[in-house]
């Protein structure tokens, strides 16, 4: 099969554009669009359906894989990609290290149970001369600063404890459930989201 | 010379070589519209080093190339047309063409998006090497050989599509 010289190529492309040149009326309306700011084109663009319904349905897709992969509490600690160290924490006991005003918890872990204990001793007023009025509103100050803590005392069933890098996520699920991460700052030291630090009594995952 | 006349003179030659790219009417009308915009607004920084036509071909490349960025990134960065699910329209729906054009217009389309543009400025819109290369932005010695691998790709095409020179006359 012979080709095309360049020649006869030279030609016949020389002669393509012919057919895509633009008509009178064409010419006229860019023309007033140019010149007179007039948009006198009526038409709209076309749409093409396809490519923008499978564009939608793909980025639904990723939307939903990435959900999924992330998951419910949007935590990449608590997420698809975090690892469950839930049995390695058996056994662990954390202790706060530094009393805060309302609380001194201890933390233990026995693999079915997480038990919360406050052991914040209270103010004492024994031998003060503090009203009953003044201990009364210092008790209300106690339970109310209590209340906005994060941890509550209790016994939690079925918590897991899922680690991202050096963060430690404790989700407890049900009606009374939540979410609380640590961060671990030296291999027996965490810090609670909260701010308050605990040590624990074994080294973990 | 006006802008006015420069619409006058050049308007069809850009409108084809915008449409021969895009394949769309609409779309076609507005990047040459756009183009004029522009050199109607640009018309005073015009220093006549190039041919007029050259400069607002050079308008016209610049703008068709920002659609595709834009619009069709993918195409752009892979330097190539992806036809996806028969989205682009036919070259029947594009111009009037016959069976040659159409077998020309094809192949063209096959090739790299910086081949077609070698060979729609220097062949199909006449253009010397040197300001083919002016409007490409390049040196004329990139042009040449772009040009020619563009040649052999586009004759390899027609070669594809059953086209010879045999052919050619029995049409």
């Amino acid at each position: 099969m012979k080709l095309y010289t360049d020649d006869e190529l030279t030609q016949k492309l020389g002669s393509l554009s012919e057919p895509f040149q633009p008509t009178q009326e064409q010419k006229k309306t860019m023309h007033q669009s140019v010149f007179h700011g007039k948009n006198v084109r009526t038409n709209r663009r076309t749409l093409h359906w396809k490519p923008a319904f499978v564009s939608m349905l793909m980025l639904i897709s990723i939307a939903f894989i990435v959900t999924i992969l992330i998951g419910k509490t949007y935590s990449l600690s608590s997420g698809f990609f975090a690892k469950d160290v839930t049995d390695s924490w058996e056994g662990i006991i954390m202790k706060q290290q530094d009393s805060f005003e309302v609380t001194n918890y201890s933390i233990a872990f026995d693999g079915e149970t997480m038990g919360i204990q406050n052991n914040f001793m209270g103010e004492s007023f024994i031998g003060t001369d503090k009203s009953d009025m003044e201990i009364r509103k210092a008790a209300d100050d106690y339970q109310a600063k209590l209340s906005k803590m994060k941890l509550h005392e209790g016994k939690f069933q079925n918590y897991t404890v899922k680690k991202e890098k050096e963060r430690y996520t404790i989700t407890v699920p049900g009606e009374n459930g939540f979410t609380y991460t640590l961060e671990k700052t030296a291999p027996r030291q965490y810090v609670g989201e909260d701010g308050i630090r605990y040590s624990v009594n074994n080294y973990t995952d | 010379m006006s802008a006015e006349q420069w619409f006058e003179d050049y308007a069809s030659a850009v409108y084809s070589y915008i449409l021969m790219q895009v394949r769309n009417r609409h779309t076609a009308e507005e990047l040459t519209q756009e183009t004029f915009v522009k050199v109607v607004e640009k018309a005073h920084q015009f220093d006549g080093r190039a041919a007029v036509k050259t400069w607002i071909f050079r308008i016209a490349y610049t703008t068709t190339l920002n659609y595709y960025r834009k619009k069709h990134p993918l195409t752009h960065y892979l330097d190539k047309d992806f036809q996806l699910f028969g989205s682009q329209p036919s070259s029947e729906e594009t111009a009037v063409l016959n069976a040659q054009e159409a077998d020309f217009y094809e192949a063209l389309r096959r090739l790299k998006k910086s081949q077609q543009q070698v060979i729609l400025l220097r062949h199909i819109q006449g253009f010397s090497t040197k300001d083919t290369a002016s409007i490409l932005g390049n040196t004329e010695g990139k042009v040449k050989m772009s040009l020619k691998r563009a040649l052999d790709a586009f004759k390899k095409e027609l070669e594809k599509g059953g086209m010879s020179h045999e052919t050619i006359y029995r049409r």
